[in-house]
């Protein structure tokens, strides 16, 4: 195999775990795909999937405008390579959104709803129109395969590209700083990257973020091909990311000396700072000054090093604002879950083979990448066979296998857990309460692995409803939270009783105590055995309730209210002796006066718990 | 219209819950179990409002402030979100896309969201309006034993009666008046410091939505102003083109009688060092690349 198609085995892989993660989060939610939680609405896919995915696709607009602009025609090699990677760029965001936002199937709401005030909504239209723009400047490129349409291709190419170009440019200023703005509005971010100007900064850092990723592609894209790349061009566009990026710099440096003041948290030596420093280092100031180096800015292993660095650091920088910095003052943890990055993967490696396909396919490099004689015309009767390789034989089955292995190890290490939790908490529990011999799947300690618990049963061997409701259904544990099962089932192998039949035997001297209890001639069972206030005296009996008022007969627990009118009461007046608060210990906190009865009990409880 | 209020008083709070409990029957909301995705403080998708246990034995119940101009209102794509004439901001989960932007910008961090369901939505308090047997009227503070939570039909009473106490207990501070991001229609009497209740300790008295709404707002002059600012540069630049190119024309064609004076005189040719056939790069390389950043 060549390089190319190396590269193309491990894409499919990719791929292939994508699309496994696609139905996982299709089917199970949110939840049990990500990490994400109510403090950290926004992760990876949002952070650096869409807003750094964006970012990445900038270089179509900012080269395809100063090019068509101002007639550069020595850099017109880049127009067509940039247009596919910003259509690359965006499509993969557009897709990576589709499946962040919790309901897919809407994502085409914001044509219909209008909220103008929203950032979102002017990037929602925007991405929708400069994606029809890139199409528009795809279709020629796709034109001029068949002979046909060859000459509509060439009129679209020569009419076409400057209005395309400049809307392509106005659209662009528009999302790209508005993907800034979107944080003007969050002031949980941490000061460092809460900014006044961070569309201003957004944008910036987006032309030059672009134009770096371009620079990457045309020495990536040639090596794969085994093609020399065209360094001197690429040195002159490094000069131009140098110049964008110092003027991003020059600006975030106002930002954080006179804007917002926040120079002073840079010292603080949180880890905030530590990424504020890194972030600035490996995105402007270490590559911008190496490519001072002629060494450097004239070999091909240079820039690629610069532009790596270039790329690392914004896709750092957005993931920070986007997210990351708002950790501390949210009070939570956020690292994505495999899944998480195995869908994020997935799509940028559908992006990379769809590009690699276009770049074979379509005059998208000067001088084309792969030779004519490469590519044979397919005879008419295979056509079918291999559409996604446009290559039937050994390789496309390598690409085939590798896809299906991919989703193979992928749908084998999804978390069955938290996806076999979902649901169950809910609709199992719905339908205990509705029918009398419901089974509830309790998954108690989180483990993954369940307990079948025959609510009906339950329900019965404490007395039906709704007196045994409100055994289990505490009154010390508020509302819908329930009594493990373990408060009752002290003992597996015993059943449910406060008598413990090998106590007394132990005690009373093991075999030769029966008759002290069971009388002789009847069978040995708990109806013929003595009363146990025979042996014991009624207060050794009653249970260590504070404050109970009823003494248990012997076999029965305390009832539950008086349990927890022991439980209760006694602490509700120390609180209120200790906080000053005289209503803790007031009988109407708990019950009101026009209702009394099981609903007291009831409006205790909250209704929740106990069926209606 | 006057605003609808909620006035809570963290000092007669006794932490009973049963504003939580009431909240859970009037909006029918399913019971909770703890899960992963939950913050730690009682709120959930399922559960809107909770009581919070604070040092000292103060209790403070968080619920949705019914801000008057609400981020999250600010920032919804389609509209979902909206704040009604009477105060309540309610949540329109027809139009919910599921982007979680007001999550994001919830100054308070009150919008939850369904993590389990395939089909999720934001669950947050509605001020009870979607509430069947008494639209309107929150649940919560029908049932507060010691009436630490109160209704209000107009937020001016609430206000009063809330500088009322004030004024009585000088050891007290109001949460939610216009000096805390515009205004909120749950207000807060506490003994304690309730800036635990916000992502930032001190929001400031500026509403939310102006903080983008300057940057919004520019859209169509920055549309319109790039538009014509690149249509211009390419009308010049394509003159430009094309008076060097007749110029070299006439120059080619006279070449023997005047050839300098001309070529030097228009104030537009340094500029225009590109013409198509040029084989000098790296000037041209520097400085238009340099011209567009300015630009954009």
């Amino acid at each position: 195999m060549g390089r190319s198609q190396t590269v193309k085995v491990v894409l499919w892989g990719i791929a292939g775990v994508g699309l496994a993660t696609v139905a996982h989060r299709m089917v199970y939610g949110l939840g049990a795909t990500t990490n994400l939680s109510d403090p950290v609405p926004w992760g990876l896919w949002k952070g650096v999937g869409v807003i750094a995915g964006i970012a990445m696709g900038a270089g179509g607009f900012v080269l395809t405008g100063v090019i068509h602009v101002f007639r550069l025609h020595r850099y017109h090699a880049l127009v067509r390579p940039a247009v596919i990677t910003a259509l690359m760029g965006y499509g993969s965001a557009a897709t990576m959104l589709l499946f962040d936002i919790g309901l897919p199937w809407r994502i085409w709401h914001p044509i219909v709803y209008w909220q103008i005030h929203s950032p979102l909504f002017e990037v929602a239209w925007c991405v929708m129109l400069y994606l029809t723009v890139l199409s528009l400047e795809f279709t020629p490129i796709v034109l001029e395969r068949f002979q046909y349409w060859r000459s509509l291709a060439a009129w679209m190419v020569k009419w076409l590209s400057l209005p395309l170009a400049i809307l392509g440019v106005m659209i662009s200023t528009l999302h790209q700083s508005t993907l800034g703005t979107i944080f003007l509005i969050t002031p949980q971010l941490h000061p460092l990257w809460y900014s006044p100007i961070q569309h201003l900064l957004f944008l910036t850092s987006a032309a030059g973020l672009g134009m770096t990723v371009i620079m990457a592609e045309f020495m990536i894209v040639p090596w794969l091909y085994r093609k020399p790349a065209d360094v001197p061009m690429l040195s002159s566009l490094a000069r131009a990311i140098c110049y964008t990026l110092w003027a991003y710099f020059a600006l975030r440096l106002i930002d954080v000396v006179f804007l917002t003041g926040s120079i002073s948290q840079v010292l603080s030596g949180s880890w905030e700072s530590v990424a504020f420093v890194l972030e600035l280092a490996f995105s402007v100031l270490i590559p911008c000054v190496l490519l001072l180096v002629p060494r450097v800015r004239t070999t091909a292993a240079g820039l690629l090093s610069c532009a790596a660095l270039i790329i690392m650091g914004f896709v750092f920088e957005r993931s920070v604002v986007s997210g990351i910095a708002m950790l501390r003052a949210s009070g939570a943890d956020y690292f994505p879950s495999w899944s998480e990055f195995g869908l994020y993967g997935g799509i940028l490696a559908g992006a990379g083979l769809f590009f690699l396909f276009a770049v074979e396919e379509f005059a998208i490099w000067t001088p084309k990448l792969v030779g004519e004689q490469l590519r044979p015309p397919l005879p008419a009767d295979t056509a079918g066979d291999g559409w996604l390789q446009a290559r039937p034989g050994v390789f496309t089955s390598r690409g085939s296998l590798a896809f299906v292995l991919g989703a193979a190890v992928a749908v084998g290490l999804l978390p069955f857990q938290s996806a076999r939790s979902e649901g169950l908490v809910r609709a199992a529990t719905q339908a205990a309460r509705g029918e009398e011999d419901g089974v509830l799947h309790i998954d108690g300690d989180r483990d993954g692995f369940l307990v079948a618990f025959d609510h009906g049963m339950h329900i019965e061997e404490n007395g039906g409803r709704p007196d045994s409701c409100k055994r289990c259904h505490h009154m010390n544990l508020p509302h819908d939270k329930q009594t493990g099962c373990y408060g009752c089932h002290t003992d597996m192998h015993l059943a449910m009783s406060i008598f413990s039949h090998d106590r007394h035997v132990a005690s009373l001297g093991l075999n030769q105590s029966c008759r002290q209890c069971h009388a002789a001639g009847v069978g040995r069972s708990e109806e013929t055995a003595k009363a146990c206030a025979e042996c014991h005296t009624p207060d050794k009996l009653t249970l260590k309730v504070p404050g109970a008022t009823v003494k248990s007969d012997g076999s029965m627990a305390v009832g539950y209210e008086d349990a927890m009118h022991g439980l209760c009461i006694t602490c509700h007046k120390d609180v209120a002796k200790l906080e000053e608060k005289a209503h803790h210990a007031e009988c109407t906190t708990c019950h009101k006066p026009e209702i009394a009865g099981a609903q007291a009990i009831e409006s205790v409880l909250g209704g929740a718990a106990v069926p209606r | 219209m006057s605003k609808k209020a909620i006035l809570t008083d963290t000092t007669k709070c006794i932490g009973c819950n049963e504003c939580v409990a009431a909240c859970k029957r009037a909006n029918n909301l399913p019971p909770d179990v703890p899960r992963r995705w939950h913050k730690g403080d009682g709120l959930s998708s399922r559960t809107w409002t909770a009581v919070i246990r604070r040092p000292g034995g103060k209790f403070v119940r968080k619920q949705c402030r019914h801000c008057i101009e609400p981020a999250c209102v600010a920032v919804c794509p389609v509209g979902a979100l909206k704040a009604t004439d009477d105060g309540p901001v309610v949540y329109d989960q027809e139009a919910c896309i599921g982007c979680r932007y007001c999550m994001l910008a919830c100054p308070y961090g009150i919008p939850r969201y369904d993590w389990d369901l395939a089909a999720p939505y934001i669950e947050k308090c509605t001020f009870c309006t979607t509430r069947k047997d008494k639209p309107g009227i929150p649940a919560c503070t029908e049932v507060c034993p010691t009436k630490a939570t109160v209704y209000f039909e107009d937020r001016q009473e609430a206000l009063a009666e809330a500088k009322r106490r004030l004024a009585a207990n000088p050891k007290l501070k109001l949460y939610g008046d216009t000096d805390e991001i515009g205004g909120t229609c749950v207000l807060y009497v506490s003994d304690i410091d309730l800036s635990f209740l916000s992502y930032a300790t001190d929001l400031g008295s500026t509403p939310m939505p102006k903080t983008i709404a300057a940057a919004i707002h520019s859209t169509p002059f920055v549309f319109t102003g790039v538009g014509l600012a690149l249509t211009g540069a390419a009308v010049g630049v394509n003159w430009v083109v094309a008076r060097r190119m007749k110029l070299q024309a006439m120059q080619s064609a006279q070449q023997e009688e005047a050839p300098v004076s001309e070529e030097s005189g228009p104030s537009e040719a340094p500029e225009a060092d590109g013409p198509p056939t040029s084989s000098a790069p790296s000037p041209e390389g520097q400085q238009e690349p340099g011209a567009e950043s300015e630009e954009s």
